[in-house]
């Protein structure tokens, strides 16, 4: 099979669908080779390669042979930099710049790990911007609450997450991706009814909405992402089943139905990191 | 009987975070059985550095299925807490009491 990759990989909402759609035309390969061709493609966002990379490890994991053809010089070139190019073909190249977040793979136990893997790729690394240590905290405790969300709601196995600091924009692009029970799947068992991949999404990010059932409650760790992110004016993405959800920096929500589903959820966070707030909260 | 037992978070996460699950649970743990042994109970967050809500919820909210609000809020105290992570366990106080009032509603309607 040849997967022809489009030419523009972008965080947008076509982005995502394409990532969706070689999911789809995929998702029941086994014991096949399988070839991306990047022929067209110019531009890969390097935050979604944590997509890309689960794609490929789910179809190595169906025993599916692997091949990656054509890439372009200034793709090749992000994949080498991020360390993803050599989980495909073996060799990583020297970022000088220092402003790729590693392509990595993570158990759902390796919580230890991850904040290391925090620690060395956003906060410690000399070419990321200095941020106020409040930013800093708030930062580092929102993405954990995105880690831990992925292991209680979707079950999944492994964790991908890779990442861009964009210095011109001051921005960083961050994507933490599972393959697991989407949101769409948990809402609907949750509330016993058939409800849109869009509407499962935004009933997840509200404030006390969980699907945890049990004695231990749950439902604030998006929204006290979605509240940093709208003080950082940042961005959220969540793309889950075939539902897109974003809240852009004015805080303005933009909800598609993609036309493939994605067979778990894709977390972005875009952070200002130009942002000069103390975040010093004060007590309720 | 009025003493005070520490639990001193740090000594059990054995990392500046408070993230994990499992070390979430052993402190509830704790809590529960000192509460229902009738003592106080002094969490100490020296030397933690990130906490979120995902560790709270199991740590500190699930108690709110086991004791009344007030006596929880007798019986804890909270030192060697940030402003900020104080903020955060106020907000997960509050989401707990709404989780198991609402929870309570539901039973109450199903009977």
């Amino acid at each position: 099979m040849i997967i022809e990759v489009p030419s523009q990989i972008e965080n947008t909402f076509s982005g995502y669908q394409h990532i969706s759609e070689m999911f789809d035309k995929t998702q029941n390969e086994e014991f096949g080779d399988i070839v991306f061709d990047f022929i067209d493609c110019r531009w890969f966002d390097a935050n979604l390669l944590a997509a890309f990379g689960a794609l490929i490890d789910n179809l190595e994991s169906n025993f599916n042979n692997i091949n990656i053809r054509n890439l372009d010089i200034r793709v090749e070139s992000i994949f080498k930099k991020n360390g993803f190019y050599s989980i495909i073909k073996g060799a990583r190249s020297i970022d000088h710049w220092g402003t790729t977040i590693k392509y990595q793979k993570f158990k759902t136990v390796d919580e230890i790990l991850f904040s290391k893997y925090l620690d060395s790729e956003l906060f410690t690394k000399k070419s990321m911007p200095k941020m106020s240590s409040g930013l800093n905290k708030r930062i580092k405790e929102n993405i954990f609450e995105i880690f831990n969300n992925a292991i209680i709601h979707s079950g999944c196995e492994y964790i991908y997450t890779c990442g861009q600091y964009f210095h011109k924009r001051e921005r960083i692009d961050l994507s933490i991706v599972d393959i697991g029970k989407t949101i769409r799947y948990n809402v609907k068992e949750f509330l016993n009814k058939n409800i849109s991949g869009i509407d499962a999404i935004q009933w997840a990010t509200e404030e006390s909405n969980t699907t945890r059932i049990g004695e231990i409650p749950g439902g604030l760790g998006l929204k006290l992402l979605r509240e940093f992110l709208k003080m950082n004016k940042g961005k959220l993405q969540i793309i889950s089943d075939n539902g897109f959800w974003e809240e852009n920096d004015e805080g303005i929500i933009e909800k598609r139905e993609t036309n493939t589903c994605f067979p778990g959820t894709i977390v972005n966070i875009e952070i200002n990191t130009g942002d000069e707030e103390e975040y010093k909260l004060s007590n309720e | 009987m009025e003493k005070s037992i520490r639990i001193n978070i740090y000594n059990i996460t054995g990392q500046h975070d408070a993230i994990n699950s499992d070390d979430g649970e052993k402190i509830y743990s704790k809590i529960k059985e000192l509460i229902d042994k009738d003592y106080n109970v002094i969490l100490d967050f020296s030397n933690i550095t990130h906490l979120i809500t995902a560790f709270l919820n199991i740590a500190y909210g699930q108690l709110f299925g086991q004791f009344d609000e007030k006596l929880i809020e007798s019986r804890i105290a909270f030192e060697n807490i940030s402003d900020e992570d104080l903020y955060t366990v106020n907000r997960v106080r509050k989401n707990a009491i709404e989780f198991f009032l609402k929870k309570s509603q539901e039973q109450t309607k199903e009977k």
